[in-house]
């Protein structure tokens, strides 16, 4: 396989992530890492919100403590991944950075890198919205015209009935 | 890997997880190949339906002639991706038959089979299905413990799989 795009959002999901390029899919020769920064936290909001609207809150946002904190947290977390990578083994490994609503985000990377296979965990959506819509996965395994490999497991977020309903949680969303 | 379920149906579409097989998995030690029945053809119905309802449906269908027709279609089925996967080398392949719901059969079986990967196609639902749904059924996604492999892409070159199933 030539390229694989792997999108991760925190840094617990790494097992998952190691033992799915190790063990179930054949080796990629390089690896694009991919981090969407979601700029308005984890509301529905985004869903709602048009191009024109987000590249207003983009604006908006430059330079703030909020964004330079998004940005940490992006690096923090694509580092996380690079070096893990690394170190058993894998090389070509490519880091790529983006802000918006990350399924459409995932797409259009996959698309501009032409990827062979997407793999995504079920990360970046509040507990009501992953109700209401599935997972940001199930988003891109809908739209994506190239095969998605939805990673189950420790920190991906999705394994272990996570986002079974719980009323109370979803008031509290951050 | 040891285990890899692939779920399986007549669409163009289901032959998109041969290229992934050979193209993007590593070749595990079984293959549990899986088609499931649906009794009721492609209605949207079947999610509605309890699990006594399609007992009592499974029931009325037992010796039909409807019933060993889709009997012959999944062997075809089975029969025709059995013998491709094998071509690719020299890996187990196990062919499974239920009757249902597609997604919670297959659910059902990959806990079975203690399998570590699922690979389905994008087959089974269309339309508004499709739109509605995605392409595995949200809860396979959802309920699955293990990681989901959607293939995406139709394999022109081994076309007629439909005819060969459908006809006779």
């Amino acid at each position: 396989m030539e390229k694989v795009l792997i999108a991760v959002d925190a840094t617990g999901g790494s097992p998952g992530i190691m033992s799915l390029l190790r063990e179930a899919v054949s080796e990629p020769k390089n690896i694009i890492l991919l981090h969407v920064q979601q700029l308005e936290g984890n509301t529905l909001m985004t869903a709602m919100l048009s191009d024109s609207e987000i590249s207003t809150i983009k604006d908006s946002i430059k330079g703030t403590e909020h964004k330079e904190a998004l940005d940490r947290k992006a690096v923090k977390v694509l580092t996380h991944y690079k070096k893990e990578l690394e170190s058993v083994g894998f090389r070509g490994i490519k880091t790529v950075v983006r802000e918006g609503h990350p399924s459409e985000e995932i797409l259009r990377v996959a698309e501009e890198e032409h990827a062979d296979l997407i793999i995504v965990g079920c990360s970046g959506k509040s507990r009501l919205q992953r109700y209401v819509t599935g997972c940001a996965s199930r988003e891109v395994e809908k739209n994506a015209k190239v095969p998605v490999l939805i990673a189950k497991g420790v920190g991906m977020g999705c394994g272990e009935h996570d986002h079974v309903w719980n009323g109370r949680e979803a008031y509290v969303a951050k | 890997m040891k285990k890899i379920l692939v779920a399986v149906d007549d669409t163009k579409d289901s032959k998109s997880v041969l290229t992934v097989f050979n193209n993007l998995v590593r070749p595990p030690e079984e293959v549990i190949l899986l088609h499931v029945e649906r009794l009721e053809g492609r209605s949207m119905m079947l999610d509605m339906l309890g699990e006594a309802e399609l007992s009592t449906l499974r029931e009325s269908l037992r010796g039909t002639e409807y019933k060993e027709e889709l009997d012959r279609k999944a062997e075809k089925i089975l029969n025709y991706y059995k013998k491709e996967l094998e071509s690719g080398g020299l890996i187990t392949v196990k062919t499974v038959i239920k009757e249902g719901i597609p997604s919670e059969e297959i659910l059902k079986t990959a806990e079975e089979e203690n399998v570590e990967l699922i690979i389905t196609g994008c087959g089974g639902s269309k339309g508004i299905d499709r739109l509605v749904r995605g392409c595995v059924s949200k809860d396979v996604e959802r309920g699955s413990a293990v990681p989901v492999l959607v293939a995406k892409g139709t394999v022109e070159e081994t076309s007629g799989l439909r005819e060969a199933t459908l006809a006779a």
